[in-house]
């Protein structure tokens, strides 16, 4: 099977030509298959988070290479396939959340459908249906600032799921977030993957989140070093006990898995269902 | 294959159908199913993206009419797009994010317009009130007839018979000009007289502030309003029903001795005041032509009524051919025309320096407004806004501005020029004065001001707009 997203050969410098010229991605390949949870890995500023967007097709300073997504080359759509790529297929998940200030929770999550001009019913109810799942309907009048760094993230992935994208790219999403709100968000990737059937690529600098991943991109100064294939499915199976799967279609749980710890009591984790 | 043409021609109307996430192949089976050349379907979608779904494939299928291409076209390029409402309730953040700022760019234009509005009233005002002050609809069809040289070119019965005769003078009456005497009880005052025909008061704007005017053959009198002050009496209005004694001086040339004789002529009935007109500086006193028509004074001026205003050019030059002189009321309003059009240059220059600073504190305030949101356009894009769309936000928000100030600056030079209105008044009626009505509101003039507001904040939201929408996303994204 043709492999969900293909980065070929791929070479990014930024300022080329000028004595600011800097080589952030050096000729990378990678592959990453339909239904993988794939992690780019690798130190501060050796080029993740450039891979991660070049895959969007937003990246203009590709120098040479190819990327497709979905059988689409995203270097040269143009600028209607990748608005309708960026509100169908793929999903993004940020550090800093990039929740807009003065939209509410809801407008923030229907974005992608608002941009699309979809009826105000119709996108309310997806995105209600959605901060329900991640048990943050009671914020949905509210604004992002007044909402936890976690509660917040949620959101983000609330809005990263309302076109129903088969891709979700997140850069870091953790990087903001105590270790508990963390769990939380690396726990409902990990069932977007496993029981969503969702694509993920993170991008994390974090070695303690390798085990949820099928599979590995070690970077190192613009370059994939190394691409681990982990053969981890007592380790997954194990993680999915942990997250209590499966569960019905709107079955609420507890993430067991987070040891009481008081302060996140009220942390709940959603599943979403197999589709 | 007319089909296959017919297509072709529509693909030039427009945007396009892309077939994203639909099943490209059965599509292009589809299509050529019904007829579609392989290098029709080609063009057809070069240039044009339209998400169909395997639902709209089997509407490209049955497409037998181009009217209904055309609609799932229409359809699916109107879906792409933010709706106007959404639009609109973005643009409102403006409102949200920083009140304080919003409103008084908004005050500053206002103000802008308002100056304008309030000057460009006044001058309209002014304007009114003097056509009404110096002309009513007669009196700009009257003419002054009067010569240089009573003996050369005599004003008499004989000439005003002839200018009677030339075409489209409705009529024409004498006026003469003795000085003389006037007594009232025991006061004597001297008075310029003119001798009239009841016609002259409605022809010469004159205004009545007390009773009204005489009709041929009376033995009546009207008074300039000054008389009040020279009699002593406290109100205009009580000059009304006195008689009056007058005496005329007449002079006789002779030209061969080049001598003058004045000759005094009193009349002797008691004349009745029954009229009052407004001037307080010069002592006139009309009496019916028709009571000195016997004394064959020389004419002063004859007064001249043409029948319709486009006649009024060549009726005068057929006078002026005769070798008279003439005057008219119309000379004056094209006088005070051009002071007016000075005037509303001078308004006009207010109005644009005013203008261009509110324009440069707008301009500022949507240059702030995009940096601060370089952010948000960031990711609005990264999630799917278009760069059409966010241009759209930012001209719509500029233009809302724009509109609102103007119709704040409406009602700011609305209100001000109403306490400014009321002011004069109140400072006229210790003065004595009439009140007026100094401002006139002309609706296209209202119209004006918003359309124009809001296309200067159009204009001030393009280049920021330009900006936003031409932003590299992910540069936007990364902004701190
Ligand atoms: N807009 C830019 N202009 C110039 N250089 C850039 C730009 N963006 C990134 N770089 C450079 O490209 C390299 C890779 O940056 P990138 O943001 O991808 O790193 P990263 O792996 O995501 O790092 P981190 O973990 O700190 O987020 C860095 O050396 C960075 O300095
Ligand atoms: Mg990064």
């Amino acid at each position: 099977m043709e492999p969900i997203i293909k980065v070929n050969n791929l070479r990014v410098v930024y300022h080329k030509g000028t004595t600011a010229e800097s080589v952030a991605l050096k000729g990378v390949s990678i592959d990453v298959n339909s239904k993988e949870f794939a992690i780019i890995f690798g130190p501060s500023g050796c080029g993740k988070s450039t891979l991660l967007y070049a895959m969007t097709g937003i990246e203009r300073n590709v120098d040479s290479g190819d990327i497709f997504v979905k059988n689409k080359n995203v270097v040269k759509l143009s600028a209607e396939e990748q608005l309708l790529l960026h509100r169908k297929d793929i999903g993004m998940i940020f550090q800093a959340y990039n929740l807009i200030p003065t939209l509410n929770v809801i407008d923030n999550v229907a974005l992608p459908l608002i941009a699309d001009g979809v009826k105000r019913a119709e996108r309310k109810s997806k995105a209600m249906l959605l901060l329900s799942r991640f048990g943050i309907s009671q914020f949905a009048e509210r604004f992002p600032q007044n909402l936890s760094g976690g509660q917040q993230q949620r959101v983000a992935i609330a809005r990263a799921l309302i076109g129903d994208p088969d891709i979700i790219l997140a850069d870091e999403p953790t990087g903001n977030l105590d270790s508990q709100s963390a769990k939380v968000v690396m726990e409902t990737l990990f069932n977007l993957n496993e029981e969503g059937n969702k694509t993920i690529v993170l991008v994390t600098h974090d070695p303690s989140y390798l085990e949820y991943a099928h599979k590995v991109f070690h970077i190192a100064d613009g370059c994939v070093t190394k691409v681990e294939m982990r053969n981890n499915m007592t380790v997954r199976r194990e993680l999915t006990k942990n997250v209590n799967l499966p569960v019905d279609l709107l079955q609420i749980k507890r993430a067991s898995s987070v040891e009481s710890d008081d302060s996140v009591a009220d942390e709940e984790v959603f599943l979403i269902p197999r589709r | 294959m007319c089909f296959c043409r017919n297509w072709h021609s529509q693909t030039m109307f427009g945007k396009d159908i892309s077939l994203m996430g639909a099943p490209w192949g059965e599509i292009e089976r589809d299509l050529l199913f019904v007829g579609w050349g392989e290098e029709t379907i080609n063009r057809a979608f070069r240039n044009v993206r339209l998400e169909a779904s395997r639902k709209q494939a089997r509407t490209i299928r049955s497409f037998w009419s181009v009217k209904k291409a055309k609609k799932v076209v229409a359809r699916a390029a109107a879906a792409s797009r933010m709706r106007m409402n959404d639009i609109l309730r973005f643009a409102m953040r403006i409102f949200k994010v920083r009140p304080g700022r919003t409103i008084l760019t908004i005050l500053g234009i206002g103000v802008s317009f308002g100056t304008i509005f309030f000057l460009v009233s006044l001058g309209y005002g002014l304007e009114h009130l003097l056509l009404r002050q110096i002309s009513s609809d007669e009196s700009l069809l009257t003419l002054d007839v009067f010569t240089n040289n009573q003996d050369a070119i005599p004003l008499n019965s004989d000439s005003l018979s002839s200018i009677k005769n030339v075409e489209h003078i409705e009529k024409a009456y004498p006026v003469v000009n003795p000085s003389g005497q006037v007594e009232i009880g025991d006061l004597v005052a001297e008075a310029d007289f003119y001798g009239v025909s009841e016609s002259y008061f409605g022809a010469s704007g004159e205004r009545f502030v007390g009773g009204e005017s005489f009709s041929d053959g009376d033995k009546t009198v009207v008074l300039s309003s000054v008389f009040a002050r020279i009699f002593n009496v406290s109100n205009t209005g009580e000059l009304i029903g006195k008689d009056v004694y007058i005496v005329l001086y007449l002079s006789h040339k002779n030209i061969i001795e080049g001598t003058e004789d004045i000759q005094m002529v009193s009349i002797e009935e008691p004349l009745r005041v029954v009229g009052v007109v407004d001037d307080p500086a010069g002592n006139r006193i009309y009496v019916p032509f028709s009571l000195i028509a016997n004394l064959d004074i020389p004419y002063a001026t004859v007064k001249v009524v043409v029948d319709d205003s486009s006649n009024f050019g060549t009726a005068r030059a057929a006078i002026i051919n005769m070798g008279f002189n003439t005057r008219a009321i119309v000379d004056t309003i094209e006088q005070a025309d051009k002071i007016f059009k000075v005037f509303q240059v001078i308004l006009a220059l207010f109005g644009i320096t005013s203008l261009v600073v509110a324009m440069i504190g707008m301009i500022n305030t949507m240059t702030i407004a995009l940096l601060e949101r370089i952010q948000e356009i960031g990711i609005m894009k990264i999630l799917g806004v278009s760069n059409g769309d966010i241009r759209r936000l930012f001209l719509f928000e500029a233009s809302l501005m724009g509109f609102l100030g103007g119709t704040s600056g409406l009602i700011i030079g609305f209100f001000v020029s109403r306490v400014f209105n009321i002011g004069i008044n109140f400072l006229a009626k210790t003065l004595g004065g009439n009140s007026v009505e100094l401002f006139y509101y002309p609706v296209w003039f209202v119209v004006v001001i918003i359309a124009f507001a809001s296309i200067v904040g159009f204009a001030t939201g393009l280049a920021p707009s330009h900006k936003a929408a031409t932003m590299d996303s992910l540069d936007a994204l990364r902004y701190k």
